[in-house]
């Protein structure tokens, strides 16, 4: 049981390290571009907010990277994260995961691998008996996550077919034997399904896998830049290893009965007609 | 004849570490994919994931132009997700804890 209960530990130390390095180094990366909280797109230099934006980015990558005052720089990237919101307006939400992230980061209240853990040793002040705030952490990215998927298929695919459907004909995707307007739709509809998936916490760690699988095709065939994902990929990697967080794991056994009986329904309409 | 040993006994192990479907999946599923991709050599030059980083400047603005509201509504989907998905972890926290209780 205690050799359990270390292993676990262990994983749940091991994940916050990954995230925390994730995001530290997309902030890094993207302040060392020029972007804001975006490795493609540099702002411009006459742009009034260039320096400091670009210096609380890598200052607060800089802090997540090594542990160091983790909760000040988790809440330094909400404030970054709400500003992006006056910068890019709704479209900030193509980023909303950070914002889950350090949300996640804010909440968590130990971690082994950290400067933090060196210099002070900090105290459990969140988490009382009746309340576990570290049970949180979990839930507080899969729900970001998920719904940044879900964002990104309603904006650039169900909402806006055309958009990918130029994609896709520009660059000759379109899977054989579907017409451009069902591959759009379906894509659009696969990460939703997925988003869905993550927001209410069914079957992480098989999602994830299959999550992994299209980040790494679309790296390689995309030929995408690596760190403009890396946030993607350290959750993605978080829950294949992490995934039995107490309230984010759903019993398949529970949903089986439910999609049985929608099945059942659909079978006896179609006969009926 | 070590190296061989070394790597028949690194096989074992990992098979014995590897015991579910699912972390078979999520070790397969990525190697297969790359593989694949090495192997067909298929790629698309100056692609680059995000459909407006894909999309020339001029093309996306135009295309942009023809859906005005779209920002807003998926706002409000994805807003509605967020709330139902909290609302449901919320329902399984509390059950959780009664339970330890």
């Amino acid at each position: 049981m205690l050799i359990r209960h270390n292993l676990i530990s262990n994983q749940t130390d091991f994940t916050f390290l990954l995230i925390r390095m994730a995001v530290g180094i997309y902030l890094v990366s993207s302040a060392f571009v020029g972007g804001f909280l975006s490795i493609m797109d540099p702002m411009d230099y006459g742009h009034t907010y260039f320096e400091i934006l670009t210096a609380l980015q890598a200052s607060v990558g800089i802090m997540l990277v090594f542990g160091l005052f983790v909760r000040i720089g988790s809440a330094m990237l909400i404030c970054i994260f709400a500003f992006s919101f006056v910068e890019y307006g709704l479209n900030a939400l193509d980023q909303i995961m950070l914002l889950g992230v350090s949300f996640a980061l804010l909440l968590r209240t130990s971690s082994k691998y950290s400067v933090d853990n060196l210099l002070l040793k900090r105290k459990n002040i969140s988490s009382t008996q009746k309340f576990d705030i570290n049970r949180m952490f979990l839930p507080a990215i899969g729900i970001t996550f998920g719904a940044n998927l879900v964002w990104l298929g309603l904006v650039e695919k169900l909402l806006a077919p055309n958009m990918f459907a130029t994609v896709l004909k520009e660059y000759g995707l379109s899977p054989v034997g579907m017409s451009v307007d069902m591959a759009v739709f379906g894509a659009g509809l696969v990460e939703i399904v997925i988003g869905l998936f993550y927001m209410f916490g069914i079957r992480m760690r098989m999602v994830s896998a299959i999550m992994l699988g299209v980040l790494v095709s679309t790296v390689v065939v995309f030929q995408e830049n690596m760190i403009a994902h890396i946030v993607m990929f350290a959750i993605v990697v978080m829950f294949v290893i992490n995934n039995k967080d107490p309230i984010t794991g759903i019993k398949m056994e529970k949903i089986l009965p439910i999609i049985r009986k929608m099945k059942n329904v659909m079978l006896l309409r179609m006969y009926a007609n | 004849m070590q190296i061989s040993g070394m790597l028949k006994k690194t096989a074992q192990s990992l098979k014995q570490r590897v015991r579910y479907p699912v972390q078979r999946i999520s070790i397969y599923l990525p190697v297969v994919t790359v593989s694949s991709f090495f192997v067909t050599d298929s790629s698309v030059q100056n692609a680059y994931g995000h459909v407006s980083h894909v999309l020339t400047t001029q093309q996306y603005a135009t295309i942009k132009m023809s859906y005005p509201d779209i920002e807003i509504l998926a706002t409000i989907g994805t807003g509605l997700m967020v709330v139902i998905a909290i609302f449901v972890h919320g329902i399984r926290y509390k059950k959780r804890s009664k339970i330890k209780c």
